[in-house]
């Protein structure tokens, strides 16, 4: 069966792929538009913190023996800077606090150390190391230029980037790596993926869903549903939001908008990973990889600069029809022309996105 | 009386020429095979290896091993006396796969007084662009990329400047097609008639391969090319591609592209089911060890990685061939405790480069002096450069209009396995692996077919 001259499960395989492989697209997005919501800046250094935070989850789920003691020192350092730079829980004393680093660092430690579970292993690990990059980044290359003008910051997040692929090239090198994060083990010890689901006989064919990506998908979805309740319910997504609405305003009602910052990069940094993680779980862990953010730029602007839920159907369209466009007329225009003429047709429409805020500024 | 002064002269001759081979030469190349002895003593001169390329961008994953090569090499090379004599430095710098830098430190190596004697570079893209300017400051370019336009021009009519250590991508299509025509129904054992779909990086690189030329040669062979598909090196998925192409017919995926993006078609494939219904091909650089490490991210339902079994070709002896030449790679590896990831084409390719500059340097001194060293000389040794470096590795037949290497096996890309027929499992930095190696499919090797347009085997 045909759809418009193509066999119907062709296209049925794109549509779906391309929603899967948009889950990943949303979830980089994600963490482009939370830096955006929280100081207006565009970071163009996104690709190169998924870079470092993939190669972060490898490096602790490759079982390397000095990972572990490296993320306890690590695991240390961020829980301090988090309890007494930040001071978050702010409304606990310093006793307080105090205990809950001893008591949070004894557990994480305790995670790190084991071995059986490389998984959460990594899990724990790149958490911590993907929010101690964002923190630093914030606190050495953002938070000095505050006041400055938004252009130069912009340019600033370029030079990170080219910062970070450095510090990727020296640490670790440029050599391809598989991660399968999604397998099992097999007889002969080799990782194994999960199978794919197969769905057999639909429109003429059989569709083909593939786990990795499923599971990559849902995890994405609940990553937004997270963020969505966190940016609506707590104090710190609240605070968030008011400090992106207006930063003199919100440093004027008492709240700590340089903490404020910090966190919003701590978290861009961890949904880097997560996204990074997840996407070389279906392919593999390659250099290219800040090349991907570029190709989720159309995703962040078809959604709306400053909109989560945007991200997420950006994400999606663009996935879809990257996917789709593949099927009918072949990848070169799939992949490299048919999401921008998407995007630029949305913003001939809407120019601020779909869900973006439309301001009016008075003159 | 004759017989008696003959029998006397003969036994003089002979016993000079053992005096003469035992008696240490001040101008021999030491740990050296098949090299040309110097005439000129050049200790305590330098001569710099200049070279840069893409050792951060999209190609860093074979840059790199190729750049230990460079490094292991000379180091090895100096300690065994060097280039007759003298030291030889390197100059390398990173392009991180940009044009625009590649354009800017070409800018600077031209500037360098004396020019450089000659370059090595690492990519097409990067031959594409430079091809006019080194013919313009008479700089040889060596490298390891067989574009027809960066060593022939547009229109393939002007062998330039730059020389290649493999064939061009498309006359190893050609030579691939070749012997699938004839292996389909007998080595193969499939049915019907082998077509071919093209899925490779977008680029330069990638779409070398799909031209009218090598469509007809193959058309020829018996081999129909049903199109091409085009992804980009950060691809998530490429079942839509696959599916176009075997919607058109292909049984046959052939590939011109890295490490990720052949591991990528192999992963695809197998979750597409197809692994037994299409074979999957490419030249050179997918028999690669890179792609046989990422392949077994995901397994066949035989418990083999998915990318067992790709066929493609192999311009050169591979590792585990016993010769001389591999086994003094093989030792220099394990010296400079190189990873299992570095053990490939590029790392060979890197140290079998430096031996090569160190011959083509030599042989110009033979002929023109140190003092009348240049580019262009350098270009005149190179258009009648027989040699075979590392003692056969590789095989260089450069004429005045030949420019790239045309000797090829096929091979396969499969892994080690012990007496009783299975996997050899070997643990790597707490992970098991399987050991990828490559196996010649057709034991000797042949010319590759001609296919730049107005090539001597093009179908008219």
């Amino acid at each position: 069966m045909d759809i418009l001259g193509q066999p119907g499960f062709a296209v049925l395989q794109g549509l779906i792929t391309g929603i899967l492989t948009g889950g990943i697209y949303a979830l980089i997005a994600l963490g482009i538009v939370i830096i955006n919501k929280a100081s207006g800046v565009f970071n163009f250094a996104h690709g190169y913190m998924m870079l470092l935070g993939a190669l972060i989850f490898w490096t602790f789920f490759q079982n390397q023996q000095l990972a572990p003691i490296v993320a306890f020192a690590l695991s240390g350092g961020l829980l301090t800077i988090l309890s007494v730079g930040v001071r978050y829980p702010a409304t606990w004393t310093r006793g307080g606090r105090v205990a809950f680093i001893a008591v949070a660092w004894g557990v994480i430690g305790f995670i790190l150390l084991q071995t059986d579970n490389l998984f959460l292993r990594a899990v724990v690990g790149t958490a911590i190391g993907a929010a101690l990059m964002g923190l630093v980044i914030e606190r050495l290359a953002i938070r000095p230029l505050i006041s400055q003008p938004l252009f130069t910051t912009v340019m600033m997040t370029l030079v990170v980037g080219e910062v970070l692929l450095g510090v990727t090239q020296l640490t670790w090198g440029s050599v391809d790596r598989s991660l399968p994060i999604f397998a099992t083990t097999n007889a002969l010890g080799l990782p194994q993926a999960y199978p794919p689901i197969r769905i057999r006989n639909v429109l003429g064919g059989t569709v083909v869903i593939k786990t990795e990506l499923l599971i990559a998908f849902g995890i994405a979805l609940a990553a937004f549903v997270g963020f969505v309740l966190f940016f609506r319910y707590t104090r710190l997504g609240l605070a968030m939001r008011a400090t992106a609405e207006n930063t003199d305003l919100a440093q004027a009602v008492g709240l700590r908008v340089r903490a404020v910052l910090a966190v919003a990069w701590a978290i861009a940094g961890i949904l880097a990973a997560l996204a990074a993680a997840l996407h070389a779980s279906s392919t593999s862990l390659s250099i290219t990889m800040p090349a991907l953010a570029l190709r989720v730029f159309p995703a962040v602007l078809l959604g709306g600069l400053e909109s989560i839920g945007g991200a997420l159907v950006g994400g999606l369209v663009i996935g879809i029809a990257e996917k789709l466009g593949t099927v009918y007329f072949g990848s070169s225009a799939g992949e490299q022309l048919i999401p921008f003429v998407v995007l630029m047709i949305i913003l001939v429409v809407r120019p601020s996105g779909l869900f973006g805020e439309e301001r009016i500024e008075r003159v | 009386m004759v017989s008696k002064r003959f029998f006397v002269f003969l036994l003089v001759m002979a016993l000079a020429l053992v005096a003469f081979n035992a008696a240490p030469s001040a101008l021999a190349q030491g740990g050296m095979m098949g090299r040309t002895e110097c005439k000129e003593d050049l200790t305590g001169k330098t001569i710099t290896l200049h070279t840069f390329g893409d050792l951060s961008g999209p190609f860093a994953p074979i840059t790199q091993p190729l750049a230990a090569g460079f490094a292991d090499a000379l180091k090895y090379y100096n300690e065994q006396g060097g280039l007759c004599g003298a030291t030889i430095t390197l100059q390398q710098d990173d392009t991180a796969g940009r044009q625009e830098q590649t354009q800017s430190l070409y800018q600077r190596y031209r500037a360098f007084d004396p020019k450089p004697l000659m370059l090595l570079l690492y990519s097409s893209a990067d031959a594409e662009l430079l091809r006019e300017q080194v013919a313009e400051d008479q700089i040889p370019v060596f490298l390891f990329a067989g574009s027809t336009i960066g060593l022939y021009g547009e229109n393939a009519d002007k062998p330039g400047w730059i020389f290649a250590g493999i064939p061009l991508y498309t006359d190893q299509f050609g030579a691939f097609c070749r012997w699938l025509g004839k292996a389909w129904t007998t080595e193969l054992g499939r049915e019907g008639t082998p077509k071919v779909g093209h899925l490779s990086w977008e680029g330069a690189f990638g779409r070398s391969t799909e031209t009218p030329e090598t469509t007809a040669y193959c058309a020829a062979q018996g081999v129909e090319v049903v199109g091409g598909e085009y992804f980009l090196p950060t691809a998530t998925d490429v079942t839509a591609q696959i599916n176009n192409l075997v919607n058109k017919g292909a049984n046959v995926l052939f590939t011109t592209s890295l490490a990720s993006g052949t591991a990528l078609i192999a992963r695809d494939l197998v979750t597409l089911g197809l692994e037994d219904e299409v074979l999957l091909s490419g030249v050179n650089w997918a028999l690669d060890t890179s792609v046989g490490l990422l392949g077994q991210a995901t397994l066949k339902p035989s418990g083999l990685p998915s990318t067992d079994n790709i066929y493609g070709i192999l311009p050169y002896l591979w590792w585990d061939e016993p010769t001389e030449g591999t086994k003094l790679v093989q030792e220099q590896f394990a010296a400079n405790q190189r990873p299992l990831t570095a053990r490939g084409i590029s790392y060979l390719a890197g140290f079998g480069a430096v031996d090569t500059y160190i011959e083509l340097i030599t042989r110009t001194v033979n002929r023109v002096g140190f003092e009348n060293l240049s580019g262009a000389e350098v270009k005149k040794t190179f258009e009648e450069f027989q040699y075979e470096s590392l003692g056969g590795v590789f095989k260089y037949n450069f004429s005045p209009t030949v420019r790239a290497q045309d000797q090829v096996r096929i091979a396969r890309l499969t892994y080690a396995r012990g007496a009783d027929g299975n996997p050899i499992v070997v643990e790597v930095g707490g992970r098991k692996l399987l050991v990828p190696v490559v196996l010649p499919v057709t034991p000797e090797f042949e010319t590759v077919p001609d296919l730049k347009p107005g090539g001597a085997d093009v179908v008219k």
